[in-house]
């Protein structure tokens, strides 16, 4: 009765903060404000494909939020590489959006890790196109490790559209 | 209008412009999706170009190209943008309006 009373409480408090986002489906569990579990879903849709973003710049990390809440697909976010690596075995993404320059562990590097955790998972490096920015992408790609580009600055409109393409693999007008 | 700017059909030629990253397995599946279509579309003058934007960043810049695989479609009075899995021939021909230019 205890353990139930704790819970409830527990809930309370998420959704009176406003972190209670998630509905937990019939085997999901609580992990840091998520929802793990087979049954994912938000405001009655049915969740339909995890986004990992990492990135540095805690003002890329929001944008990404913000133009995908409201959609069917669940956001999960690092501000490193190394912690984009810990959520990347956590959380088993279906598309990994990735800062090519972050302090600690580059992008490249996280990138090589990555391919290794979860190969076949689609991987947009979000990067500035500069040729100098480009030039250490060059080599993985040699290495055999797939991935693809995006631009930065993205307007949210621009990541719905990258995200949808990827998710839904099909064509979209751009 | 120049006469390289036309198609065997006197309309105005089709250009498609394809931005990939490199050699992943999503660029090869475009590059042969593509160059299929032209094939079999041989007869009417469409103009093809492929840009690796990991080579050329700077193209993908003049064209406002935010992330690959994407094509363009130009001439006969349509631009069209497809960004995604652009592995399927007819999906491109429908996506690219090319039957209208036809």
């Amino acid at each position: 009765m205890a353990v139930v009373f704790c819970f409830e409480y527990i809930l309370f408090i998420f959704e009176t903060i406003g972190l209670r986002r998630w509905r937990i489906g019939s085997h999901g569990t609580v992990r840091n404000g998520a929802i793990l579990g087979k049954t994912r879903h938000r405001e009655g849709h049915t969740l339909v494909g995890r986004i990992l973003v990492i990135d540095d710049d805690p003002g890329v990390r929001d944008a990404f939020s913000m133009a995908l809440e409201d959609t069917r697909y669940e956001v999960v976010s690092a501000e490193d590489g190394q912690k984009g690596l810990e959520l990347a075995r956590m959380y088993e993404p279906d598309l990994v959006l990735l800062d090519l320059k972050m302090p600690g562990m580059s992008g490249v590097e996280t990138l090589r890790h990555l391919h290794g955790i979860c190969p076949g998972v689609p991987v947009y490096i979000v990067t500035a196109f500069y040729g100098e920015f480009l030039e250490p992408l060059r080599a993985i790609q040699d290495e055999g490790i797939p991935f693809d580009l995006a631009r930065k600055p993205l307007a949210l409109d621009e990541i719905r559209t990258i995200v949808d393409s990827v998710m839904g693999t099909q064509m979209v007008t751009a | 209008m120049s006469s390289a700017a036309n198609g065997q059909n006197g309309a105005q030629s089709v250009s498609l412009k394809l931005f990939v990253t490199g050699r992943t397995p999503g660029a090869m599946r475009a590059r042969q999706a593509v160059e299929s279509l032209l094939e079999i579309r041989s007869g009417e003058g469409i103009h093809l170009k492929i840009v690796d934007v990991l080579a050329d960043p700077n193209a993908a810049l003049t064209d406002n190209v935010y992330a690959t695989p994407t094509i363009i479609r130009t001439g006969g009075g349509i631009e069209r943008r497809l960004i995604g899995d652009l592995s399927s021939v007819e999906k491109l021909e429908i996506g690219l309006l090319l039957e209208a230019a036809a």
